[in-house]
């Protein structure tokens, strides 16, 4: 039987399996509609062109001037308040770092947080010019000022990884110390690459088409534009859908504990991870982990998807894009790697 | 074909194979026969070669069992004890999926398919997953799974167990043809009945180790109870057992319902001299039948205990 004709079983079985549509659609989409619900007159757009007036000689112009999504212009007070009132610009700094708005909204918001980053920055003596804005204010501040987009990152992380569930179902069934069909298997002379790149075929089939569907939902019914970036933000779910499986294969592996077992044990794992990354809110992942415990973040893969997301498409920054990639797809290569000599380990000490 | 020589296979303390020993030869129907826990199942697996065993040595098809020998691998089919098929599979499918494992060519593939589909009977049910199929059904599936690729060699461990008596004599008869076609089968079970209808050799297995084997008439042979004799008379006699035991070559008399089975040693006279004491003593008898020692007699002579302790 060659590849294509196993990885058409693989997906027929999960295909047919309840559980599976359940956790890869139906749940996400539930979320979802948690989420609009929650977050009604939502619009997530990419965060640029706020426009601001400052005041001459004002200590921040320089500053601000630096910040890609800001655009400044020199001006007096009087000109900010009519502007303002017209809706030209969003605030005015002047005086002691002081904001004038006439409104409050996203923009002014945002223009809020700059200026107290800003101040923090200057009290704790780093120079201006050495804070990274694009890396630091915005990736935290931003995301506390849209919640409502951190949730559906995370959440869209969250699915990315579902191939686990698929990559569970193919190993556990595989194994002869778990299950009766993996002695038929472990007793043919298949090969076991080949077994193992159908499997990995069948799952990234099965969880692509759920992912495209919920971001259909998403970008279609629900007609929210989370996707600035499509293209890349793609090329970020197809790498991140190849790590959920690998971390599927190899949490099949596991003996003596079945594949219903196998399967709870993960939903709660990677609910756990998307809370870290801001399935919840932000606050967890921003106030909790960011500032206690950093390399949570930087090591949980579902931050770092939702980070990333979030980056390339509010903030059109992809300082970090190829990072998190080579992270995945190190991830994969490890998870893969492990299972390929697994699976080569071909006798068992107890069955 | 199978040649198995002093295999120990631990579990930590527990011994599963106790230097086991055993061997097939082409065309064979060999019956390895014993309790629950005896060592049948991890003796196929360590066949198998899924199973690490500690030491001996196993030949199969005059090669030691290497799990990276895909040649010989391609000569063995498995049916295991239990149900090794995809719920969500039909019938066609899942013996397409497992004969897939061994044969690439899809068109030989599928006429293998559909004559594994009519060997077990399941022409009709071709489309049904296993969920709609009967217990006897389903067995009769997980059989074609593992002979759908015709292999030379069969381990069939226990197939009819929970099964219906019309799907086990219909199991039964697929395994004599399987023989017909000049397949080697290795047939566990803990139904004597069955292994005496189909095996031509058997080997008893008690706490790993093989303590008997042979053809059913060497068996026989090899204990000391020949023939059994169950009587039952007309009237009561509280000292009946006793008399009956003083008779020549009784090994020992035992109570069965309302009648007494006393069993004999090998000897040509046994039944004479038993309606002899009947006559002398003016006994009527209401049941008088006779048989040779079984399978159930020998293994109770040769581990002390019944075979499905």
């Amino acid at each position: 039987m060659n590849i294509f004709r196993m990885t058409y079983y693989l997906v027929s079985i999960s295909f047919k399996d309840f559980g599976f549509w359940f956790w890869t659609l139906c749940y996400p989409l539930l979320l979802t509609g948690l989420f609009i619900m929650a977050t009604s007159n939502m619009t997530v757009g990419e965060l640029e062109n706020i426009d601001v007036g400052i005041q001459e000689d004002q200590e921040l112009t320089e500053v601000i001037e630096e910040i890609d999504f800001i655009n400044m212009t020199v001006m007096s007070e009087e000109e900010a308040v009519s502007e303002m009132k017209q809706g030209d610009i969003s605030g005015y700094i002047h005086g002691d770092n002081t904001l004038l708005v006439t409104e409050s909204g996203f923009d002014q918001t945002v223009l809020e947080m700059v200026i107290n980053q800003i101040e923090k920055v200057a009290g704790s003596g780093i120079p201006y010019e050495n804070y990274d804005f694009e890396a630091q204010f915005i990736e935290e501040n931003s995301q506390e000022a849209q919640p409502e987009a951190v949730l559906f990152y995370s959440l869209i992380a969250m699915i990315a990884f579902y191939g686990i569930f698929s990559g569970i179902e193919f190993m556990s069934s595989m194994q002869p110390n778990l299950d009766p069909m993996g002695a038929r298997f472990a007793a043919s002379p298949y090969s076991k690459v080949k077994f193992l790149s159908a499997s990995v075929l069948g799952a990234l089939i099965l969880n692509l088409a759920t992912n495209f569907l919920i971001l259909a939902v998403i970008i279609i019914l629900y007609k929210i534009n989370l996707f600035t970036e499509l293209g890349p933000t793609l090329g970020l779910l197809f790498i991140a859908n190849l790590t959920g499986i690998g971390l599927g294969l190899i949490i099949g592996l596991l003996p003596k504990i079945n594949a219903g077992m196998k399967t709870t044990v993960s939903v709660i794992f990677i609910i756990g991870l998307a809370a870290l990354s801001g399935l919840m809110g932000p606050f967890i992942k921003i106030i909790l982990i960011e500032n206690n415990l950093t390399w949570v973040n930087t090591l949980n893969p579902l931050a770092r998807l939702t980070d990333t997301m979030y980056k390339i498409n509010f903030l059109g920054n992809y300082d970090d894009y190829w990072a998190t990639i080579g992270m995945l797809i190190g991830y994969a290569a490890v998870f893969f790697s492990i299972t390929l000599l697994s699976l080569r380990r071909k006798q068992y000490d107890s069955i | 074909m199978i040649m198995m020589d002093g295999v120990v296979k631990r579990y930590n303390e527990l011994i599963a194979l106790d230097h086991f020993s055993f061997n097939a030869q082409d065309g064979e129907i060999v019956g390895l026969l014993g309790p629950n826990g005896c060592g049948k199942t991890t003796a196929i697996n360590c066949m198998l070669s899924l199973l690490r065993f500690d030491s001996g040595d196993i030949e199969i098809f005059g090669r030691r069992v290497d799990s990276n020998n895909n040649d010989v691998k391609r000569r063995i089919g498995i049916v295991p004890q239990e149900l090794a098929i995809f719920d969500k599979l039909n019938v066609y499918e899942n013996i397409d999926f497992y004969c897939g494992l061994y044969i690439q060519n899809s068109k030989e593939r599928k006429k293998l398919v559909e004559e594994a589909i009519d060997f077990v009977g399941l022409d009709k049910y071709r489309r049904f997953t296993p969920g709609k199929l009967s217990g006897g059904l389903k067995r009769r599936l997980n059989i074609a799974c593992g002979i759908a690729h015709k292999p030379e060699l069969l381990f069939m461990d226990e197939p009819t167990v929970a099964v219906d008596a019309q799907s086990r004599n219909f199991i039964l008869e697929g395994v004599k043809k399987m023989k017909a076609d000049g397949r080697t089968v290795i047939y566990t079970t803990h139904y004597l009945e069955e292994a005496e209808q189909l095996c031509d050799r058997m080997v008893i297995m008690d706490q790993g180790r093989n303590i008997a084997q042979g053809t059913v008439g060497q068996l026989q042979e090899s204990i000391s109870t020949q023939e059994r004799v169950e009587v039952g008379f007309l009237t009561e006699d509280p000292g009946m057992k006793k008399r009956l035991s003083e008779l020549p070559h009784v090994v020992k008399v035992t109570n069965k319902n309302d009648n007494y089975l006393i069993h004999f040693e090998k000897q040509e006279n046994n039944l004479a001299n038993l309606i002899k004491f009947i006559e002398s003593n003016n006994l009527t008898y209401t049941d008088l039948t006779s048989e040779r020692a079984t399978l159930s007699d020998i293994f109770l002579e040769l581990t002390g205990k019944e075979l499905r302790d």
